[in-house]
């Protein structure tokens, strides 16, 4: 269930269809429409050529134009994974809006950005986007990179960025920045395919509750898949300084602790931007945008529809 | 040159592709074998790219293409391709297909004989009653283990296709093959099913068969080439299925020929 912990300038409309968590797909990746549980949304991939390449994308929307009547909603996935993490949240979300969701430059199937890149580089792909795709009003989501990216964006493009909603936010110490960049990732690879299953068993260490074993296989084959250079956008979250780009945000934003990896680093909100909602969901850990995905929608709909 | 990729939409869903190229030039369509998908021809893309316009589609149900509807038959993903090349406006074109591949645009040459001005095959699965009984059986999943032990399981059965192949290779196949799961074993049911003997002999177009030395199905080229109306062989030299990514000037070489 949500916990609300802190409210500030957003609405404080209660949050309410707590719905229970999808069931988890039978099928193998990619095939989005086998995981679409909402016959009136249709879901699409394409590219878009922006300045240093192809971005590939999902694109969620009523099957009846007629029922577009809110922003389009953009969404930025952590790292390694791809937009493929957000098609039951989009399916959900995608009853009155079209929803896109944007592989990193690097991940899933949009082409590397080289060399690697900066979050304020990943956010100017995405501004290239926006504009290619001729959106001049959006809400985001970011989720863990994707928060990264997203709250840059909203700095970058506040004219072009209405609202926020931050999943987990990495406001690392220098401590764990140093950690992060000790640790070998990816591992070289072995001849009998050894080095597969520490990569195998990390995923599922990191399982969230209900999370299906199709999903952690997905998970797993999108770091697999991003090859030697899976972790740049981590690289680029250990050099950006979020702190700082919170606190320069006009945007309305809501920042979400989902209780995975920075369940104790998100809550550091609240020392750099007081104002900023902080809402807690327990138990969900990774997955989240699958096993949570409506409760998720509906909180997306009281932030964006609210504010 | 850049490789762009698209989707085109069709009755089905989505078809993914790669394409590179002259726009003017002769229309090449790759057709990868199974668990592979499109990225496999990169190589030989880049090599072929002032020869012609060269078309990669991911094969219906593999990579990033959406499954065909019903059962996946080598006739229906033929089907789903001619249907792809429709929606990209390519009516004339040349068509090359490795392994599983080689049995889709083998199909498509004999169902749709106007528009296929060439053919050139790579280890046509021409096989015997003993090796279609056992085809399927090479491609069945791996039971997921939580500790990751079917990962090596399906690296070994990647690595085995050819022990030599660099690292990256392998490891891009085994991905291939998670993703896949049973649509790999439906893949070989395809091909074990089809009936590609009944099929050559209608095949009209100038047709070039050929095998790497080292690959399993280099056997079946001759009996290939003899049943083609208008066909011949190539001695390819030294390779295993990977011949594509580890070979690819003398692909294109042998591409060049019927472009």
């Amino acid at each position: 269930m949500i916990i609300k912990r802190r409210v500030f300038t957003l609405s404080r409309r209660t949050l309410c269809a707590l719905a229970t968590a999808l069931p988890a797909t039978t099928v193998a990746a990619p095939f989005d429409a086998a995981r679409l549980r909402n016959p009136d949304v249709a879901i699409d991939r394409a590219f878009e050529r922006v300045g240093y390449g192809q971005l590939h994308f999902r694109v969620a929307a009523p099957r009846d134009s007629a029922a577009i009547t809110r922003r389009p909603v953009v969404c930025f996935h952590q790292t390694p994974n791809s937009s493929q993490v957000f098609i039951e949240f989009m399916a959900e979300l995608a009853i009155d809006r079209r929803v896109f969701a944007v592989d990193t430059p690097g991940l899933g199937e949009s082409d590397l950005l080289q060399p690697a890149p900066e979050i304020t580089d990943y956010a100017t792909a995405m501004h290239q986007f926006l504009v290619a795709q001729q959106l001049e009003e959006v809400d985001v989501v970011g989720y863990h990179t994707g928060a990264n990216i997203a709250a840059t964006l909203g700095n970058l493009a506040p004219d072009r960025v209405r609202g926020l909603l931050l999943v987990g936010l990495a406001l690392f110490n220098e401590t764990e920045r140093e950690a992060f960049i000790e640790k070998p990732w990816p591992r070289r690879r072995q001849s009998d395919g050894g080095h597969l299953l520490p990569e195998w068993q990390s995923s599922h260490r990191w399982r969230g509750p209900g999370q299906s074993d199709e999903s952690v296989a997905r998970t797993f084959i999108e770091k697999l898949s991003a090859g030697n250079t899976a972790w740049w956008p981590a690289r680029a979250v250990m050099r950006h300084d979020l702190a700082t780009e919170l606190e320069a945000l006009t945007v309305p934003t809501v920042a979400v602790n989902a209780g995975d990896d920075l369940e104790a680093i998100t809550p550091r909100v609240v020392t750099v931007r007081p104002d900023i909602e902080l809402i807690t969901i327990a138990d969900a850990g990774f997955g989240l945008f699958e096993t949570r995905a409506a409760e998720l929608a509906t909180l997306a709909r009281r932030v964006f529809d609210d504010a | 040159m850049k490789i762009y990729r698209g989707y085109e939409q069709v009755s089905f869903g989505q078809v993914h592709y790669r394409q590179c190229g002259e726009s003017e030039a002769p229309v090449l369509m790759l057709v990868h074998q199974a668990p592979s998908n499109s990225a496999m021809y990169e190589s030989v893309m880049q090599q072929m790219a002032k020869t012609a316009r060269l078309v990669a589609p991911d094969i219906p149900g593999a990579g990033m293409s959406d499954p065909v509807i019903g059962p996946m038959t080598i006739d229906a993903l033929a089907s789903g391709l001619a249907e792809f090349l429709d929606r990209m406006a390519i009516h004339s074109i040349r068509l090359f297909g490795h392994h599983m591949g080689a049995s889709v645009v083998a199909q498509l040459a004999a169902s749709h004989p106007d528009r296929v001005a060439a053919l050139c095959l790579s280890g046509p699965p021409l096989l015997t009653d003993e090796l279609r009984a056992a085809l399927p059986g090479m491609a069945e999943p791996f039971e997921y283990a939580a500790g990751g032990e079917h990962l090596r399981q399906y690296w070994a059965r990647m690595r085995d296709k050819d022990p030599t192949a660099p690292l990256s290779i392998v490891e891009r196949e085994t991905i291939n093959a998670l993703q896949l799961g049973n649509r790999y074993r439906d893949f070989y049911t395809a091909v074990a099913n089809h009936d590609l003997a009944d099929v050559l002999p209608h095949i009209r177009c100038p047709t070039v068969v050929f095998a790497a030395d080292d690959d399993p199905l280099q056997p079946f080229v001759d009996r290939t080439v003899a049943l083609l109306p208008d066909a011949r062989s190539v001695a390819f030299g030294p390779g295993r299925t990977y011949l594509c990514d580890r070979n690819p000037e003398r692909v294109a070489e042998v591409l060049a020929s019927i472009c």
